[in-house]
């Protein structure tokens, strides 16, 4: 028997079996060691390289996670298939004759659309930028929330590409992998970015304060006339992001005493949370 | 096959299964409060096996998850290495206790464990700390979701250690 699994009685010198507690010096140690980690990842920021890594090993996982819903997709297709066919064609056939009446109608709309493609090709976001991207997952992290991406192996994806969603900005790139993206969300504390309101056009920078709460304006002075419920957009100063794209949407401006700035929160437009594709745009 | 590490891989596979359900399983909807499986799994076999587990796994899976959720490199390992010291410490008397008691015991473990996330480490953001009501909530509910979930999950590693490793 091992010494280490029990000791002897000094009174009767029988043993005593019982599981000793972990040696308090390996404890120590260990917490020394764990100490270590976060004072390099404070000051050297170390954990980025070991996060990416980290994702790319991991992937194979949520590919793994996924296949059972990919499995039961193709099999409730395949069986459905044939009898939904017979319906479908019998709508579509009626659907395309009512298509031919309201095509005459349509001809109005074409024009309308032509213009609306004329304004969206003279603003200077260029669809041909913009990539769609899977998530791969969204970090439980409130105050530093990490959004992975799946990204093509043959990407040209580069760090502070802006990442897009159809409600509004989401962050940027912050790190880049061979088949991963990390994205810094708009919601993460250290994020602040500059931005402009819709109404009054007034500059000012928006900080972030955790995920699934409100972000702040910084230094705004409080002869600035805001409104509860205006826009506000990038700015596109600093260059990082495009201009004009919705951030999010006044709801409070308090005016406190102590301070020489105005406190107003902002209701961001998107969040990260239950959404699957987001829009990588490569900002030139 | 070595019984003794088999029954290391049965341990160390039921935590990676429970890291795997953190990551990419639970639904974003409680994603403020989802509970740490991965803790839970680790404080149960900490109770049930202590000599079978240590500070190594801790360590391990600590970190795993430092950099799978983008905390501070070292977080999660320091607070797994405290909570299982001190599951090894008591777990005499945690063993005994009836089921209730084991859940309010956790609930406070929980608490504290969810506020320590809420320190920033980095004076990122001015004002930030503890005193946050949003945050302390979301603590609250964490704990509350995390001791209620250790029942089912108290019974299920139960029947998965009577299944698989037989000790």
């Amino acid at each position: 028997m091992l010494k280490r699994e029990h000791k002897v009685s000094y009174i009767s010198s029988e043993a005593i079996f019982a599981i000793p507690a972990m040696k308090r010096s390996r404890v120590v140690f260990a917490v020394i060691f764990c100490i270590c980690l976060m004072i390099s990842d404070v000051k050297f920021e170390t954990s980025s390289t070991l996060r990416l890594v980290s994702h790319e090993i991991l992937k194979p996982i949520s590919l793994v996670i996924d296949f059972p819903g990919y499995v039961a997709d193709i099999t409730s297709s395949f069986i459905s298939a044939r009898v939904t066919l017979d319906k479908r064609v019998k709508t579509l056939e009626e659907e395309n004759l009512k298509l031919k009446a309201t095509n005459q109608l349509a001809k109005k709309l074409a024009i309308d659309l032509e213009r609306i493609n004329t304004l969206w090709s003279s603003s200077n976001l260029n669809k041909e930028s913009f990539k769609i991207s899977k998530k791969n997952l969204l970090s439980s992290n409130i105050f530093q929330p990490l959004l992975v991406l799946d990204i093509e192996r043959d990407h040209d994806i580069k760090i502070n590409n802006s990442v897009i969603s159809e409600k509004g900005l989401v962050g940027r790139i912050s790190n880049v992998g061979i088949s991963t993206a990390e994205v810094f969300l708009i919601q993460d504390i250290r994020s602040s970015i500059p931005v402009v309101s819709g109404t009054s056009s007034i500059h000012s920078t928006l900080k972030g304060f955790g995920l699934e709460r409100t972000g702040q304006l910084s230094y705004v002075k409080k002869t600035s006339k805001f409104y509860i419920g205006e826009k506000i957009f990038t700015s596109g100063l600093g260059g990082i992001f495009p201009q004009n794209i919705l951030v999010g949407e006044i709801i409070s401006i308090d005016d406190p005493a102590d301070s020489e700035f105005l406190r107003i929160e902002i209701d961001f437009s998107q969040t990260p949370i239950n959404q699957d594709f987001f829009l990588i745009y490569k900002h030139e | 096959m070595n019984r003794s590490f088999l029954n290391q891989f049965w341990i160390n596979s039921s935590l990676f299964l429970a890291f795997v359900i953190d990551i990419y399983v639970t639904p974003e909807m409680f994603i403020l409060w989802k509970p740490v499986l991965t803790l839970l799994v680790l404080i149960y076999w900490n109770m049930a096996l202590p000599d079978r587990v240590g500070i190594f796994e801790a360590l391990f899976f600590g970190l795993l998850l430092d950099v799978s959720t983008g905390t501070l490199l070292g977080l999660h390992a320091a607070l797994f290495v405290l909570i299982t010291y001190i599951c090894q410490r008591f777990f005499y008397q945690f063993r005994v206790s009836p089921m209730w008691q084991q859940s309010v015991t956790l609930f406070f473990l929980f608490f504290i464990f969810k506020l320590a996330f809420g320190f920033d480490f980095n004076d990122m953001a001015p004002g930030l700390n503890l005193s946050d009501r949003n945050y302390l909530l979301d603590s609250f509910l964490f704990a509350i979701l995390s001791s209620l979930i250790w029942i089912p999950m108290f019974f299920i590693l139960r029947e998965f250690r009577r299944r698989k490793i037989r000790i």
